[in-house]
């Protein structure tokens, strides 16, 4: 069975237009909860009062907010199939709130990662402050997890096809299971290139907007064979092409 | 430009004097007489389709039987360790749609380069007719000499006329019955003995959205061409054509060897090949089975006069939304022809390697097999009529907006046991209560809803038994697990999802209807195994659910 075009439709621009605006948010940066704000003395090297300023300036609070607001900007166009699987799953009443409560879940499971991301971060900035260095050091990092085995296999648990009961608390059970699950997959397969952005002192925002195209795109790509090998996520640009071409045909008639 | 013409195997009584299938064997040797890394070798061609040797984006290949290098029938001359490289592979090997409206053509494709390929060893390296074609096995057949779905004798004989091997024989067919006897059980559908038929020939309509007239197989079916594909596939969507007879055929005469139902020591391991899809292209039957499925395509079109879909997302092949082309190799190398269903559309234009290919079939009846089973009514005017709605007009069009949405469900993973299993799905009151409603304000302008079953996620490893269904003790219909296995795989191209499948049960509900039972909070199913089930073989089912289709 398969959702009809126009609940599809809706669900890609509800997502698409949360997720625009909060990219807008980010740029933004109010309160500069994006970004990490340096004392004169952890220049000095770090110390328990260079960590009690840098944590003044930034409150971890703060940087938990940022790290979410990311994670929804960054994220929640990769749960537009899921959602569309969960509306055509799911009695028309429990859709809607079957949705909210498995991106609830997805949604707690990279915030509980942020709480160990975010001490990282603070970490780096503690001990090298306006370096580089941390942010090469995540990229090599990143650069090996993209292509390992157990990459894939976080990307390909994320293919799984979760059944949800129709009814009555199971439903929400499940759909919050669901959207933790998802958000295991999601982080472990993208922990790396996540982290790689927040490290940066310069191009944060150009390089999270990069991350996330790699993000999704490599969500979209079939399931793989475990191995060591070189992933290029071509698909979704073949799929934009090609559903533009023949937009294009389509408008000449 | 020649139009060349499959035969019947079954001329000559389906011997080697029928010279179609003494050329055949005869091309069939010289292919398997090259190694696996050569793209014209029949290894590599039944790779195409699928296959357990190296995990493609497939899923690990098992351990043991299946896995191609314990299947006796391949040669040490095949030099499996020796695989071609990496990006031939990848580009030509487990490629098979199956469960999606690409079937048809797909296999189309397949077929017509396998037998370019057969004809050319024919003619330049065996001096043989340059008009060869490759027959068909038409299983169905009532015409004499009246056992056509008896495998043709060519392919059980184990020596060729001139005494050599026969590399049409293949030890690994073990029938219907699991006693190496191989036909095919034809007739209606039956819960007891499910049997292969040709009722898919009166759909016409290829798939949800396609134009064309609802008529019988489209109201009581699943359209013919199977599940439109979209960028999100769920493994869910076997056609009409494909699921009856295309599943039937090559689960019974794959099979698996009957000692398993009674040996407790014996082990599911003793499948047949045409049972599962990465190893059912080994076997030579799967050739002429195709062209049979091909040919009731091809007459389903030309005879029946129903339409392809006419939508770039089903013309343009899986590539409009972003996956790879269909690819068949053209040499030794793996020279790609790239095509598309729009390039397959017609049998006699197809676009072929940069040229135009011609070929027809000597029989293009619709059906072959007299059907003595009708659905109760043939089209959407006359079920109109039978819920007492208003005098229809004929020929009452299906909606193109139907919206699909569930109405009841199963609580929890169901594991089947051998024989019958029961399950209570529930109904949800107020959507069941606006299916009630369309049914009773059933009419021309207000069309009724339709209703579906759903299997999701059928999930095992024992692809040759098959499952009857009944909801409230009726009988809705028979599928075959042909591909199961494959399907389960975790890392597979599927997620491990098992295979799907959807029963249209809207004149079941209509009865239900009619005899007063509008108050239904549950509907009663029972899922019924043909074969017992083989130790540690489970086969479980994730949810079953009850969707309304809106018109």
């Amino acid at each position: 069975m398969k959702l009809s075009g126009n609940n599809r439709l809706k669900i890609n621009l509800v997502i698409s237009g949360i997720s625009a605006l909060t990219w807008l948010l980010l740029l933004v940066n109010p309160g500069q909860i994006m970004t990490i704000e340096h004392c004169h003395v952890s220049a000095a090297g770090p110390s328990a009062t260079s960590l009690k300023m840098l944590l003044e300036m930034n409150p971890v609070s703060s940087q938990l907010i940022g790290w979410g607001l990311m994670v929804v900007a960054m994220m929640l166009p990769k749960l537009i199939l899921p959602i569309q699987s969960i509306y055509i799953q799911s009695l028309r009443r429990y859709r809607l709130p079957c949705a909210l409560v498995f991106v609830l879940g997805y949604l707690t499971a990279w915030m509980a990662a942020g709480v160990l991301m975010v001490g990282v971060i603070i970490g780096f900035n503690l001990l090298m402050p306006g370096s580089y260095i941390p942010a090469l050091g995540v990229f090599i990092i990143a650069v090996i997890w993209q292509f390992s085995p157990l990459k894939q296999r976080f990307l390909n648990r994320g293919h799984e096809h979760y059944t949800l009961p129709a009814f009555g608390w199971p439903a929400y059970r499940g759909s919050l299971v669901f959207g933790l699950m998802h958000g295991v997959w999601c982080i472990g397969s993208g922990w790396a290139l996540m982290l790689f952005p927040m490290l940066l002192p310069q191009g944060h925002n150009l390089a999270m907007i990069l991350v996330t195209y790699i993000m999704i795109a490599e969500h979209l790509e079939h399931p793989a064979a475990l191995t060591w090998r070189v992933r290029v996520p071509l698909r979704l640009w073949r799929y934009t092409v090609a559903q533009t071409q023949m937009r294009l045909e389509r408008l000449q008639g | 430009m020649t139009t060349f013409k499959r035969r019947n195997a079954w001329n000559n009584n389906g011997t080697f004097d029928n010279p179609d299938l003494l050329w055949y064997a005869r091309a069939v040797r010289v292919m398997q007489a090259k190694p696996i890394a050569d793209a014209t070798s029949w290894w590599f061609y039944a790779a195409i389709h699928g296959q357990y040797l190296v995990n493609n984006g497939s899923g690990a290949p098992p351990t043991g039987y299946p896995n191609w290098t314990d299947i006796s029938y391949i040669p040490p001359g095949a030099n499996l360790s020796a695989l071609p490289p990496q990006n031939v592979y990848q580009t030509f090997w487990d490629q098979c749609q199956h469960g999606s409206w690409f079937f048809p053509p797909w296999h189309r494709g397949y077929l017509v380069a396998l037998e370019n390929l057969l004809r050319t060893i024919i003619v330049e390296e065996l001096g043989g007719p340059s008009d060869w074609a490759l027959p068909y096995w038409n299983y169905l057949s009532q015409a004499a000499p009246g056992n056509q779905n008896q495998i043709p004798p060519a392919f059980t004989v184990k020596t060729l006329p001139d005494g050599s091997p026969n590399p049409l024989y293949v030890p690994q067919r073990y029938g219907p019955n699991g006693d190496g006897n191989v036909y095919i059980e034809v007739g209606p559908d039956n819960p007891n003995n499910p049997k292969a038929n040709d009722e898919c020939q009166l759909d016409t309509i290829y798939s949800e959205s396609s134009p064309g007239q609802p008529g019988t197989g489209n109201l009581y079916g699943y359209y013919y061409g199977g599940q439109e594909t979209g960028f999100s596939h769920s493994n869910g969507g076997f056609g009409d054509l494909e699921s009856n007879p295309h599943n039937f055929v090559h689960v019974m005469v794959g099979g698996f060897d009957g000692d398993t139902w009674t040996d407790p020591n014996a082990q599911e391991t003793k499948e047949g090949l045409m049972s599962d899809p990465p190893v059912a292209g080994l076997d030579p039957i799967f050739y002429l089975h195709h062209a049979n499925i091909d040919r009731m395509w091809d007459a389903w079109n030309v005879t029946g006069n129903n339409s392809n879909p006419g939508d770039a997302s089903w013309l343009k092949g899986p590539t409009a939304n972003g996956n790879s082309q269909f690819a068949m190799p053209m040499d030794a190398a793996g020279t790609p022809w790239y095509y598309t269903p729009a390039d397959v559309n017609s049998t006699t234009s197809l676009r072929f390697y940069g040229t135009v290919y011609s070929y027809t079939y000597d029989d293009l009846s619709l059906t072959s097999y007299e059907t003595d089973v009708q659905p109760k009514s043939g089209n959407l005017a006359a079920r109109l009529t039978s819920l007492g709605a208003p005098a229809a007009e004929k020929n009452v069009q299906m909606s193109g907006q139907r919206k699909h949405e569930l109405i009841g469900a199963n609580a929890g993973s169901l594991s089947l046991s051998s024989g019958e299993t029961d399950a209570v799905v529930k109904l949800d009151a107020p959507s069941w209560n606006l299916v009630s409603k369309s049914l009773k304000n059933a009419s021309v302008s207000n069309l009724p809803d339709e209703v579906f079953l759903q299997l999701e996620n059928v999930k095992g490893t024992n692809n040759s038994n098959f499952l009857s269904v009944f909801v409230n003790d009726k009988f809705v219909r028979s599928v075959a697990l042909f591909g199961i296995r494959m399907a389960s795989l975790q890392d597979g191209a599927h997620g491990g999802s098992g295979l799907t499948f959807t029963f249209n049960i809207t004149n079941i509900i209509d009865e239900l209807h009619l005899d007063g039972n509008t108050d239904l909070n549950a509907l009663n199913v029972t899922i019924k195994t043909k074969n017992p089930l083989p130790k540690e073989d489970d086969i479980t089912i994730d949810r079953i659910s009850i969707y309304r289709v809106t018109q």
